[in-house]
């Protein structure tokens, strides 16, 4: 299935010192597909997001992962992230002294290179999304996730994918610590800038799913992917949780 | 009795001394003979003008003095020893009383020979709104700046000077004094000189005064940058916050030594003292001392803190998952840390003069 576009995982393996985390990951999305990876705690969602980006402290000992056939697993972060791969921590980390507006600029030339906008388009494009995330112009002058609530990170997490326009985004639990009209909000810059990525949704609950509609729902289980299927999947999870898993896994 | 009489008088101070014991006396001494005043000494050369170039406004003066700044130290060993060598460089500043301007006041010193001196005398009137920026330039090979100063009844006042100095050493010493509900920030932007030692002391001596003190110091090379700050809370309901951010890399060394002492009958003051140090090489070292001497009991707040390390890795991921490279996610770590005392400093156009340049002297800090 290689080609153009198109992210392949295959036959993932990932440790960290004598522990392994992943257990042969194989995955393969395409850009504008939306994929939702669901797990119970430590099933390794967080760490398959970390590796695709290519965070050090984890040893991929086996596997490969291409997007458009090209191996990123031998790039550094921020050729990746050049190459156009995107990932929204779950706990994105502050940096007091660095401006949030200053921050988005620089970002943005860095990854779009010949392709940054000028300063007046720049501004405008921030200005609609951040009109889209319902985000205040005082937000600019903030130090990066410096003092900012649970919502106010995620939205700059979703700001960044926005403005970055990713060929891969990965999205660790974005949903969580969001009130209903924050995840809405949040929802609506994701679909508005998902639409040629391939996005990979990771979370614990069907809520985000309600707003984000996914074409395909894979499950995780001690570092491997388990169970896939279509939106229905994550309905049953939410009625059923993870048990049932276990249990056909054991039956066959 | 002569200045230079005066000096001599002076026992060399003691490396058992607070004050001196990361940079002895005589290791900051222009010829390391304490017993010694250098003669041919070559006056600084200062200018003050708008930030823009243009000229003073109605009320802004600059005039030469005779050179007897003191300070409340009875043994002030540097302040004595730049009154010796600069009784004939010395210049007052004076803001009248209710004068408010829109930009900062820029202050250009340079040094000059091979051993300069200046005594600079800041006098900011009552009900004045004004910012200082001093900038020392290279020159000497050695300078010594002596600045005291008094801040009038509910002035509002930003201060900060910058260290631009080449291969030269600098002796700081200083001493302002805020009378009531003057509301100042003091700040240090320290990139230049191969060996830097100040003496900065702050006396809030009017009830309600205000006094911020940061600190930006970005050590390379075999730079060695020791700042000792003492903020003396004399009258009630004063408020003081002193954070001071050293960046430390090559071999270089950088020392913070604070002091806060809390008068008493001080009742009610409020005051905080942090230094934090990012160690940007192996060799690099940081040693920050924070003291307090609290003498009333019904105060607000007394706290004080220190925190030394490297490069955050998880910041340092963060920022190269958003496309900047190992040296851009770490040389925009350090501007950074650095800004976060920065932008504490003053006004926006403040901001953006400094950060321009702590901007350019990035490269040299690994």
């Amino acid at each position: 299935m290689s080609g153009e576009g198109v992210v392949e995982i295959r036959n993932l393996h990932v440790s960290i010192g004598d522990e392994a985390i992943l257990n042969g990951i194989d995955l393969t999305m395409k850009k504008g597909e939306i994929h939702a990876l669901m797990g119970r705690n430590g099933s390794g969602k967080s760490t398959l997001a970390k590796v695709l980006m290519g965070h050090p402290e984890y040893e991929v000992t086996e596997g490969s992962v291409t997007i458009d056939g090209e191996d990123i697993l031998s790039l550094e972060p921020w050729e990746r992230a050049r190459l156009g791969v995107f990932l929204s921590f779950q706990y994105p980390q502050s940096v007091p002294g660095l401006q949030v507006g200053n921050f988005l600029r620089k970002s943005v030339a860095a990854i779009r290179g010949d392709n940054t906008p000028k300063a007046r388009e720049f501004r405008k494009e921030l200005k609609t999304c951040m009109d889209l995330l319902d985000v205040d112009k005082k937000f600019l002058g903030r130090y990066v996730n410096d003092g900012f609530s649970g919502g106010e990170k995620k939205r700059l997490e979703i700001l960044q994918l926005m403005l970055l326009k990713p060929q891969l985004a990965v999205l660790d639990e974005t949903d969580s610590g969001l009130d209903i009209d924050a995840l809405r909000t949040v929802a609506t810059g994701i679909n508005s800038s998902v639409g040629n990525a391939a996005c990979l949704i990771i979370t614990h609950y069907q809520r985000i799913l309600d707003h984000v509609n996914p074409d395909y729902v894979h499950v995780i289980v001690d570092g491997k992917i388990v169970a896939s299927g279509g939106p229905e999947l994550a309905l049953k999870l939410e009625d059923k949780g993870y048990e049932w898993l276990g249990e056909e896994r054991v039956a066959a | 009795m002569s200045s230079q009489a005066e000096y001599l008088a002076i026992p060399a101070p003691d490396r058992a001394d607070h004050l001196w014991r990361y940079t002895p006396w005589h290791r900051i001494h222009p010829t390391g003979k304490p017993e010694e005043i250098p003669s041919g000494v070559s006056p600084a050369v200062v200018s003050l003008t708008m930030l823009d170039g243009s000229e003073l406004p109605a009320g802004v003066s600059i005039s030469a003095i005779e050179g007897h700044l003191t300070r409340k130290n009875e043994s002030d060993v540097g302040g004595a020893f730049i009154r010796a060598l600069s009784e004939e460089s010395a210049v007052k500043i004076t803001i009248d009383d209710g004068v408010i301007i829109d930009q900062p006041l820029l202050l250009t010193v340079e040094s000059t020979g091979t051993v300069s001196g200046i005594q600079i005398d800041v006098s900011v009137g009552a009900n004045s709104q004004t910012e200082l920026l001093t900038l020392i330039e290279s020159g000497a090979d050695w300078f010594g700046l002596m600045r005291c100063g008094k801040i009038d009844n509910s002035a509002i006042f930003n201060d900060v000077v910058i260290n631009r100095l080449g291969a030269s050493k600098l002796l700081r010493i200083e001493q302002f004094t805020l009378l009531r509900d003057a509301q100042v920030k003091f700040g240090t932007v320290g990139s230049g000189g191969v060996q830097t030692k100040g003496d900065l002391r702050y006396i809030l001596e009017g009830r309600g005064a205000n006094l911020q003190v940061n600190g930006s110091i970005l050590s390379a090379g075999s730079q060695h940058n020791d700042h000792h700050v003492e903020i003396m809370h004399e009258e009630p309901e004063t408020f003081s916050r002193l954070k001071w951010h050293s960046t430390c890399g090559g071999k270089s060394r950088t020392i913070g030594t604070g002091m806060l002492r809390i008068a008493q009958g001080a009742k009610g003051s409020d005051s905080a003292q942090v230094f934090n140090n990012l160690l940007l090489s192996k060799d690099a070292e940081a040693d920050s001392i924070p003291e307090l001497e609290v003498l009333e009991n019904e105060v607000v707040g007394c706290g004080h803190g220190t925190a030394s390390g490297p490069v955050d890795e998880e910041q340092m991921f963060y920022l190269k998952t958003r496309g900047f490279s190992d040296n851009g996610a770490r040389g925009l770590l350090i501007t950074a840390f650095l800004n976060s005392t920065l932008n504490e400093m003053g006004s926006k156009q403040i901001h953006t003069w400094l950060d321009q340049l702590i901007s350019g002297g990035l490269s040299s800090t690994s």
